[in-house]
């Protein structure tokens, strides 16, 4: 089972003049009293965060019956706690992704950026004739599969060799890219 | 710290002038994971800097990462 929504963030959300005014102290206990365990970071996109985790509890209250707490692993990301699904957030520019699963899943969303062969280099793309559109689909796609295994940043990207049995591109428009991967269940 | 700014700049896909050693990385929507795995790569590639995940997620501010490639 996959369920994804990608929504662009509204200008009225990301302009509302309430939100700039709430001092991190407040952000903090409005997710303590709600159903997340949001982690202490330092640095932390709230608008986007906000508006990612209302579509998810939106995704997560239409295909599923009761809510759930949300753990972060050591990597800080959502971890389940008791396994039954698995859930993965994205935000790039105007857009989040949001995606549920009954296997661990990872999606990822990025604006299309123009093509830097330094970092293609170093997460092990020959980028040789690619299009700015095709390098940031394939980064897209190697952070989706690190999002799936619970890393994140903090695996190689070089190691990651993508299989189209696993990992889906999603059609957004000409100025986004988005990928999905689906683990094997647990 | 002009040099590296721009080469900052540049990863973030922003004009060039955009930053100053004083701009707040979360203020821009280009400060997102791209960004960060290819300032890793350039500081390795151009600087010969291991630079992890985690030491790019302390930095706050553009000079942040000037002073540590200069570092």
């Amino acid at each position: 089972m996959i369920k994804y929504l990608i929504k662009k963030i509204p200008k009225y959300f990301i302009q509302f003049p309430f939100f700039p005014q709430i001092s991190e102290k407040k952000i903090y206990k409005f997710f303590e009293n709600s159903f997340f365990d949001f982690p202490i970071t330092k640095n932390c996109n709230y608008h986007r965060r906000i508006f990612a985790y209302n579509t998810l509890m939106k995704l997560i209250r239409k295909n599923i019956a009761s809510p759930h707490n949300f753990l972060y692993n050591e990597y800080g990301r959502i971890d389940t706690q008791n396994g039954d699904f698995y859930v993965n957030i994205s935000y790039s520019g105007d857009y989040i992704a949001v995606i549920l699963s009954d296997c661990p899943v990872g999606i990822d969303i990025q604006k299309v950026r123009r093509r830097n062969d330094i970092l293609m280099k170093h997460i092990g793309v020959n980028c040789k004739n690619l299009s700015d559109f095709s390098a940031t689909q394939i980064f897209s796609q190697k952070e989706s599969f690190s999002k799936a295994l619970s890393q994140g940043l903090n695996m190689d990207f070089n190691k990651i060799i993508i299989k189209n049995a696993c990992t889906h591109n999603i059609t957004i428009n000409d100025d986004y890219v988005c990928a999905y991967t689906k683990g094997e269940k647990r | 710290m002009t040099a590296e700014l721009k080469l900052i700049e540049d990863i973030m896909d922003l004009d060039e002038g955009t930053l100053t050693t004083d701009s707040i990385l979360d203020d821009y929507d280009d400060w997102d994971s791209m960004t960060k795995l290819s300032l890793i790569a350039l500081a390795k590639n151009k600087f010969s800097k291991d630079l992890n995940i985690e030491i790019v997620r302390g930095f706050i501010t553009a000079g942040d990462i000037c002073n540590f490639l200069n570092s």
